[in-house]
Parts: structure tokens; sequence; C-alpha cells
């Protein structure tokens, strides 16, 4: 009795380990899988959620073998989702997991060369925030601002338009900055219905509109100083039209725009840039908190002032819309600005530079880069590219570039990663992928952001906007912020000279 | 005495007869709906799964299940599949209406003789999916072929599930808070009419204690108005209406009086058996009026979809017979009502006779839609008989409807409207941008394919072809897309290929969205500076179409001239010989000398010249109307008489 239901056993043991067990018999095969995402070969942080991934090519079986020192975890099927349970035993096993794949067709076993995710020390931030959209022209329905927990998958909506929205009051979000990585100094742009920007200082939550007789609109890109108590922001008049026959199917340009600083004690605001033959845009601060970054073209017009025609005349020359990569020093004290330093002369290249972000260490700042104009996630061209403050040379950072756009980066506070917004997986939807920086100027390939099933991108018809790192989780619910917003009054900031 | 007996009679014979078969005819008609629906509202079916969307995939499922109303939504995404077979879609809807009516009956123990009564909200279930028209193409999910009957089943069920436990007061009162809490994120606003029912349903129950009564009816009242504000801060979930901001309205009015009614009904057991025959002829009475207050019978708009369904099957002949078909009565109807307003107001001033006159043109004629309009223009294009029959069928004005920036039209037929015209960068972002109010659906996905590929951006192309790849309903044509796009072959197609052909290589330029689609097409076609060098035939043809459209001499004699270089015509097409001989007699005659003008074409201009040099001392109006019944087909008539077209 005892013997037989030992036999039983055993066979239902060999049955199940039959199951997943690596095939005897197959074929190398000299090339890695295509998988989806791409992360063959990746670094990935230390605290990352699970990588899971799809073979691209239609079989019979698939078998993956995860392997990291003696730890093995075998998937069966096209998708490959590792138990986070699993995830972290694998990483903790090595600083290298082996992922081999084994595929099944027309009866015969292929095992492909094996690829691995190489697990770095270096942690990254927690959380990501970022907004979701859809790539729309000039429509928009729902938006919400998620964060995202990068240790598992979780994510949550901290605010969406939906809330307040109502038929003809359209209410669009964009723009939401932590300082110093933290969420207790932090703001978010709300525009028309209710519109303002939400600044979150301290504890101390306020509606501001910095807009009056001499700014053109509210304050729109945003760099809150590091060190002391001043924002920097741009005003901007924008706009966007269609291409018929252009591959980069929508052009955003502004035919205005301001570099306008925002001192929070003295609650005022006063003018850094503003010149109707020039375009500034996109100001970040150096680490010390005494130099600005900025973007800027020159633009003359000296057209007629009737509605249109401006946004006419800059339409027809968009491709001459070069913006070079600028910076003024500033003293805290006296707010006195130094003279405007040209960096990088993109326009004598032929093209533009937006974006640009310094790294926490101060060392190195990163920037997108493409042919004209100032709207890149729309440019099939744009590549980013890393400026060495010290030696003053830039390159393209090819680890990282692909044949599609990448526009809107973010370092992490340790400056170990960065996120970065790109189109390579369908030339139109942004998606997000993560690098690792290796100190010096270098990046490893990067990985997409996790999600648990490897297909949620394709079926996702949403754009990954605005990725920005922060070690603190947002301290206010979706509700408790749309209160907010619905219930503050705006404060108008005056203007100083 | 015996005109009362006989009256009495009859009215106990017809209660004889409600009585045994009133639950019997309610089933027969139901069944009757069936090939009625299937025959009359086949292209609306049609469209509407068109406009439906379901993915097998978790990702579609967690989308749409965890919101209110989600579990409701996604059954009803499921069973959408079904409206690419409309009469498969129609016999599950009788179905369920049949259901719904056994339902209703048992739970509010309809008298034998009232049974009929349960009807009427079938009828206006009915009416909650005709009476959107064309609003469908507005709504935020266009879910509305089975959400509202299978809601109201969900309500009735949440009622009997609660009448079932009647005995105990305690299972009673949970029953009632979890149907509701439940109900509530499973079916929205359908779990509230459950609620409302259980409520009424209690007050109702007389032979009930009146503790009995209080505690489930308030029960019941309170789970209605406090959970949904509470969790959802809203109380309409799993009902659509129209959120378009410009188009604001809604098609309320069957779900209210399908609301009201169905309450009314579980008042069933005070109705007195006297009243029967009153009863039931008012409630036929109420359904049929709401059936015409809300049903829409848009003529209009049917046709369009036919021709819609008829041009995706490459159907053009019957495109262009459909539109005649709508045209000719058109011209009738405008015959009649202009004599009858000629007569009204014959005893009128002229200059008073004039106003009237002009205004019956602009506010009351009778004229195919813009849509229609550009059905029959794209049919003409794909049979290359734009040249002979542009005119044909005038009625004698353009539709001036919604020239907003965004027109309806362009939310219901934008894409197919861009792609056929081969502006493929406008139909992706028509298709992309309706998707932003109204979601992704198989006809978005589906033209953006199109768009896209035909654009060569393949890699775009491929992520929407993914996705219908993972749909039951579009996978094959799917496949056969990804087929073209791996072996570069689209042009194989006939459709494709014409559309390539009308993109021809130009300069790149910016082109706003905030156009009307006639003024667009003029100006790629015909008034832009940067037209392209090379062109095809085809494009060739559809710069004479939109150049005469404009009105524009100049801009016609470069289109002219085009065409002629392209194409070996040996015979120049009615329509543009006539363009180009009235042009030259206003502006060039001595081409009047040189080109091979048919008699014929020369012969109708001198005798229009004639009649407008005849009739001088008529009206603007007048003039036009006698103009229209001589030439009302010809080019003249167009150019002098349809003006500011764009």
């Amino acid at each position: 009795m005892k013997s037989v239901r030992n036999s039983i056993v055993s066979i239902c043991l060999i049955f199940c380990t039959a199951c997943t067990n690596i095939p005897d018999c197959y074929t190398d095969i000299s090339g890695n899988p295509e998988i989806f995402p791409d992360n063959i070969n990746v670094t990935i942080p230390c605290n990352i959620a699970p990588l899971a991934f799809c073979y691209k090519e239609q079989a019979e079986k698939y078998i993956t073998s995860i392997s990291s020192g003696n730890t093995e975890y075998i998937v069966k099927g096209r998708n490959v989702v590792i138990p986070a349970k699993k995830w972290n035993k694998l990483k903790d096993s090595s600083n290298q997991i082996t992922i081999t794949s084994y595929v099944q067709k027309n009866g015969q076993w292929n095992a492909y060369k094996s690829f691995s995710y190489f697990v770095s020390a270096d942690t990254i931030d927690k959380y990501l925030s970022y907004r979701l959209i859809p790539p729309g022209f000039e429509n928009f329905n729902e938006l919400k601002l998620i964060v995202r927990d990068l240790e598992s998958y979780g994510e949550r909506e901290f605010y969406s338009n939906r809330y307040l929205q109502e038929p003809g009051k359209a209410q669009c979000m964009n723009c939401h900055y932590f300082r110093n990585y933290k969420t207790d100094q932090m703001q978010i742009h709300v525009r028309q219905y209710l519109g303002g920007t939400m600044l979150f200082n301290n504890g101390n939550v306020r509606k501001i509109n910095l807009k009056n007789d001499s700014t053109i609109s509210n304050g729109v890109y945003t760099a809150w100083n590091p060190k002391y108590d001043y924002i920097a922001y741009t005003t901007n008049s924008t706009f966007e039209d269609l291409h018929n026959m252009d591959h980069n199917l929508i052009e955003v340009l502004d035919d205005a725009s301001q570099l306008i600083l925002y001192d929070i004690n003295q609650n005022t605001v006063s003018m850094v840039s503003s010149n109707k033959n020039t375009l500034a845009c996109y100001p970040v601060w150096s680490t010390d908190g005494k130099r600005l970054y900025y973007t800027l073209s020159h633009m003359p017009y000296s057209g007629s002032d009737e509605p249109g025609m401006k946004t006419t005349y800059f339409y027809n020359h968009s491709s001459e819309i070069h913006y070079d990569l600028m910076y003024k020093d500033f003293d805290p004290e006296t707010k006195k600005w130094g003279k405007e330093v040209k960096v990088i002369d993109a326009a004598k290249l032929g093209k533009s530079i937006t974006l640009p972000r310094v790294s926490p260490d101060g060392r190195y700042l990163m920037f997108s880069m493409g042919t004209y104009g100032v709207f890149h996630i729309w440019h099939h061209e744009s590549d980013l590219y890393l400026l060495d403050l010290e030696t003053g040379t830039y390159n393209s950072i090819a680890s990282i570039n692909s044949n599609y756009a990448e526009s809107y980066h973010s370092w992490s506070s340790t400056g170990n990663w960065v996120v970065f917004s790109t189109r390579r997986e369908d030339a139109g939807y942004t998606r997000l992928y993560i690098a690792h920086h290796n100190g010096d100027g270098t990046f490893d390939k990067p990985f997409a952001l996790p999600t648990k099933n490897p297909q949620h991108s394709t079926f996702l018809m949403y754009s990954y906007n605005i990725p920005e790192f922060s070690i603190e989780d947002i301290p206010y619910t979706a509700k408790e912020l749309a209160k907010m917003v619905k219930e503050m009054s705006v404060e108008f900031i005056p203007y100083h000279e | 005495m015996s005109k009362v007996n006989t009256e009495n009679k009859k009215s106990n014979a017809i209660g004889a007869f409600l009585e045994q078969y009133s639950f019997l005819m309610g089933i027969v008609l139901i069944i009757i709906a069936w090939p009625s629906i299937t025959l009359c509202l086949r292209p609306f079916i049609e469209r509407l799964g068109d406009l439906s969307l379901f993915i097998y995939n978790t990702e579609f499922f967690n989308q749409k299940v965890f919101t209110p109303a989600g579990t409701l939504d996604y059954i009803c995404s499921f069973l959408n599949q079904l409206l690419f077979t409309p009469w498969l879609a129609a016999l599950l809807l009788i179905t369920l209406w049949l259901a719904a009516y056994a339902l209703a009956v048992r739970l509010f123990e309809l008298k034998k003789s009232h049974t009929i009564l349960a009807l009427v909200p079938i009828a206006l279930l009915l009416c909650t999916i005709t009476g959107y028209g064309r609003n469908i193409y507005f709504l935020s999910n266009q879910n509305i072929f089975y959400t509202s009957t299978i809601g109201y089943l969900f309500a009735l069920c949440i009622a009997t599930c609660s009448k079932k436990c009647s005995k105990c007061l305690t299972c009673k009162l949970v029953t009632i808070a979890i149907a509701g809490t439940a109900g509530y994120l499973i079916a929205g606003t359908y779990a509230l009419l459950g609620l409302a029912i259980i409520a009424v349903m209690s007050i109702a129950e007389t032979q009930l204690s009146v503790t009995y009564r209080v505690a489930a009816t308030g029960t019941a009242v309170i789970t209605a108005a406090i959970f949904p504000l509470y969790f959802c801060k809203h109380y309409i979930a799993g009902i659509e209406f129209v959120n378009f901001t410009t188009y604001n309205c809604c098609n309320i009015v069957p779900f209210i009086l399908l609301a009201i009614y169905t309450i009314l009904l579980a008042f069933s057991k005070q109705l007195n058996d006297k009243k029967t025959v009153l009863e039931f002829s008012c409630a036929i009475a109420a359904s049929v009026l709401a059936i015409i207050l809300t049903n829409g019978v848009d003529r209009q708009f049917a046709t369009e979809l036919k021709m819609f369904q008829a041009l995706e099957k490459e159907n053009f002949e019957e495109v262009l017979e459909m539109y005649d078909d709508y045209a000719g009565k058109c011209i009738s109807a405008n015959k009649k009502s202009y004599i009858s307003l000629k007569k009204s107001i014959s005893g009128q001033k002229r200059t008073k006779q004039a106003d009237i006159l002009s205004g019956y043109y602009r506010d009351t004629y009778k004229t195919p839609s813009r849509i229609m309009s550009q059905f029959r223009l794209i049919a003409l294009g794909r049979t290359g008989q734009i040249g002979s029959k542009l005119f044909s069928s005038m009625t004698g004005e353009i539709d001036r409807s919604s020239k907003l920036s965004y027109s309806t039209m362009l939310f219901e037929y934008g894409p197919t409207f861009f792609n056929n015209w081969g502006v493929f960068s406008s139909a992706y972002v028509w298709a992309s941008g309706n998707s932003i109010h109204s979601g992704w659906n198989y006809y978005n996905l589906k033209e953006s394919v199109i768009a896209l590929m035909l654009k060569g951006d393949n890699e775009l192309a491929g992520k929407y072809i993914d996705i219908l790849c993972a749909t039951k309903v579009y996978r094959k044509w799917a496949e056969e897309q990804k087929q073209y796009i791996q072996t570069g072959t689209a042009a194989t197609n006939s459709k494709y290929r014409y559309m390539q052909a009308l993109d021809c290589p130009r300069e790149n330029q910016y082109i706003s969205s905030s156009r009307d689609i006639e003024s667009f097409l003029v100006h790629h076609f015909a008034l832009w500076d940067k037209q392209p060098e090379k062109i095809t035939p085809e494009y060739a043809e559809c710069a004479m179409l939109w150049s005469i459209y404009s009105q524009q001499i100049p801009e016609f004699w470069t289109a002219f001239n085009k065409y002629m270089e392209i194409t070996d015509a040996t015979h120049i097409p009615r329509y543009y010989q006539e363009a180009a001989y009235m042009y030259a007699t206003l502006e060039q005659p001595a081409l009047l000398e040189i080109f091979p003008f048919d008699k014929e074409i020369a012969n109708t201009y001198k005798d229009f010249d004639r009649f407008a040099q005849k009739n001088r001392q008529l009206t603007a109006v007048e003039m036009r109307n006698e103009c229209f019944k001589k030439f009302g087909s010809t080019f003249f008539y167009f150019y002098f008489f349809v003006r500011n077209f764009l």
C-alpha cells in the first residue's frame, strides 16, 4: 500500500517537473531571441520591480530559464513574468541574472544565446511621477498624473482632470515638479478651468498666477532653485499644427516666450529675459543655485501685429527656429543677473537644443537636440546628448538613442539613473526607459519601465509625459488635490522690475 | 339601453380576449420586432458594431470593469461583436426582451389582462437604442445596443431577489444593501432603478407591517442615495449621454420614461380591472408617442449609413443610386413646398416675397447632406465619373449646415473622407482625435492602420494592427494588412492604390484642422500654391473637381491644363467642358475657337444666357427657381446660383 502510494507520488512529481524542465534536446542558435520590450543585456537597479517580457516570434512552446547564482526559476509560455519573491531572490543571489530561452517550432526545440540583466548596486529613487496623455492633436479629454512605485508595479493617480472637468469647461494639467526630489516642495500647473499654479511649500499650499501686464502667460516650464527660494519659469505663447507630408506629424512652436523669476519670499515676479526677437525656454538651475541654464532662439519678427500673422510667419519659417544653450549667473542676495553666455551654438550646427537638465553632482548637463523647433517629442530625429560642464565637450549618447524621438529626461537623486521619454517602440506613443549612468558620462543600455504585463505598452493608448523622480510619495490623494484646486482662489503675483 | 348593453358586451369581449391572450400578444409583438429590427436597422447596427471594441486581454478587462457600471460595459462590449451579424444581434436582443417581459410580468404580479403593459418598457428600450440618431458619434461609449436592455433586466433581477427575501426582514435589508452597492458597481444607474422598484414595491405591499415597509423602503433609498454619492460622486453610470461641448444634448427622455413607467408598474396591483381597455390604450399610445418623439426617424441619417456601408464594400454605383434617389425626393419635396409657399405669399409686396423666398432657400430647402455629397464625390472619383456626372443630381443648393471648425461630419466620417482623398496625416489625426472623445473602436483603429500604412509609418500602423489582431472581429483583416506591410504590396489592393495615387509628393505644408473639409479639399487640391510637381491622373481629376467647386477661374485653368497634360482624354467630360466654355466666354473668348467644345455645350450655354436675359425682370429667387427647372444639372447654374459655397 505504502509503496503504491509512493509510486503515485513519484509519478506525479516526475510529471510536474517534466512539464517545466528544460528540454533535453535542442539546437543552439547564435543570436538572442526577439523579445518585447528589448531588455537584452540591460543594467537594472537592485531595487527595481521585476522585468517582464514576451517573445515576438510565434512558436508552439516557450520555456525560459532565469538563473542567478544558485537560484533558478523556469517560466513556461510566451509571456515571461517573474513573481516578486522569486525576482528578489534572483537579484540577491548575484549581480547577474541570466536568461536562456528555449522555443519549440515544428516539434524542434531551439535554444537562443543567453542574455543578462546586470544588477547594479546603485539604487533608484523609489517614486516616478508622470502624466498620461493621449497623443492627440489639440484635443484632450481625461488626463492623469500618476505616481509609480518603481520597486513594485504599484501606480496611484494623484490628480486627474475628470474630478473637475465639465462639459464646456475643459481642464489641463502638467509640469509637476519636485524640488530636490522631495514632495514637501512641489508644484503642478492647472490650466483653463479653475487654472493656476498649485505651489506646495513645506505644508503651505497656494494657488498662484504669474500672469500680469508684463508677462505673456502664467508660468509654464519650471525650475525651482535647489538652494534658494526662487523659481524660474518661462511664459509661452504656444501653438501647434499638422504637417501634411513631413514624417513628424505635428509641430508645436512658440511665437513668444520669456524667462521670469518668482521670488517666493518677496512674493514678486521679475523678468529675466524678454525680447520680442528671442524665444527663451526650458530653464534649469545649476546645483549651487547660482547659474540658470536655458535655451534661447533668435527669431526676429518685423511683420504685422494682426492676430495670426506672427503665428503664420513662424510656421512658414519653423525650420529656421534653432535654440542655443545659454546661461546667466545669478546672485541670490542681490537678485542680479550676469551676462547671457552661449554654451552651445546649436543654430550654427543647424540644430536646436531643448530640455537641459543638470546632473545632481553638477558635472554633466543632458539635453535633447533635434534639427529645429522647441518640442522634440514630435521630432523623430531628436536625440539625447551629454555635455561635460567641466571640459565643455558634448556627445550624443549612442547607448541611449534610437531611430526615433528621445526627449524629456530626468536624473535620479543620486545621478546614477536617468529616465527619458522615447518613441522607439512604435514611433507614435511615448514610453519611458531608464538607463544607468556609470558616473563617467557613459550609459548602459536602457530598459523599459517595468510592467506586469509585457504587452501593456502595446495596448496602452496613452503616452507617458514629464517623468520625474522623487524620493517621497506625493502626500495627497487625487480627491484632496482636486478639492484644493477647486476651492482655492487664485493669487495673482505682482510684477517687480 | 341596448346601446349601453352592446358597449358593455364589447368591453367584456375585449376584456376576455385580453385576459386570455394578453401575454401571448406581448410575446408575438416582440418576436415580430426581430425581422423589423434586422431589416430596418441593419446599417445602424453594423455601424454601431464598427464603433465598438472588444479585446481579448486582461488590460481591456481591467480598463473596463473597475469603474461603476464597468461589468455591464464589459459584457455589452463582448456582445457587440454580434453586431457584425445583424440578424443574430437582433435575435439576442429579442431574447433579452422576452426575458425582461416575462420577468416584469412575474415580478409585478401583473394580472393576465394587464400583462401587455409590460410591453411598454420594451418599446422604451427600443427607443433608448434608436433615439440617439447621429448623436452616437458624440458618446464617450457607443455600447448602446444592449446596455439598456441588460441594465433593465438587472434592475428587475435585483428587485426579484429582494422580493424572494420577503419573509425575513433582516435578510431583505441585507439583500437590498448588498444588491444596491454591488449592483451599482456592476450596472450603475440601472441598479438604482432596481432599488427604486424595491422601494415602491415595499410601499405597495399593504399586507406587510408598516415597520417592514418603512425599513425596506428606507434601506433602498439610503443605499441608492449614499453609496454612489460617497464612493463615486455621481449617479449616472452605464447610461450614455452626449458630452461633446458644442453639441451638448442627450437622449435622456426614453430613460426617464422607462424609469417612471417601470416604477408605476410596481403599483400594478392597485390597477382597477374595469379600466383595463383604457389603460391598455393609454399604454400603447404612450409608447408609440415615445417612439415617435425620441426615435429620430431620420431618413438622412439612415441614408448616410447605407451609403457608407456601400462605400466600404466598394459598391460605388449603389452609392450613386442612393444619392440620386434621395436627391430626387428632395427635388419633389422642394417643388411642392415652393409652390405652396408662393401661393401663400402671393398677396404680399414683391420685396417681401423675395425675402421670404430667400429665407426658404436658406433655411428649409431640402438637399442631400454634406456627408452624402462627400460619399458621392468619392464614388464618382473611384468610378472616373467626376467629369460626366458631377452636377447631374443637383437639388439646386448645397447643404450649408454645421460649418463649424470641428464639424459633425468629421466626427462621423472624418478618417474615411481624408483617407479616400489621400490626406493620410489628417485621417490619422481625426481617427486618434475622435478616439479621445469616444474611445478607440474598430473604425478608428482600422482607419488609422490604413492612413499610417499608406503614409509609410509602418511601426505605428503595426501597433494598431497588433491591437486588432487581439480582436476576433478584425483579426483576419489585420493579418492581411500586416502582410501588405511586410511584403510592401499595399498597392495590389485597388482601394489603397487609388488612395496612394492621390497622395502625390509635394512640399511639406502645415495643414490646420480648423477648416471644414470642403474648404480644406479645395485648398489641398486647387488653391494652394505648393501643388505637387508630378501628379497622377487620379489627382488631376480631383484637382478638376475641387477647382470647379472653388469657383475660382485661374485655379480652374491651372487644374485644366494639368488635366489635359496628364490624361489622354480623347473627349473632355461634360462638366469640364462647361466650366471651360463659360470661363472662356467670360474672360478669354479666343479660347472658344481653339478648344474642341461639343456643340451641345455651346448651345446649352447660349440657351442659359438667353434665358437669363429674357427673364431679367424676375427676382433673384424666382430666377433661381425657374433656372433650376431647365439648367439645374449644369455647371452654369452651380456657378451663378450656388455661391459662397466655402
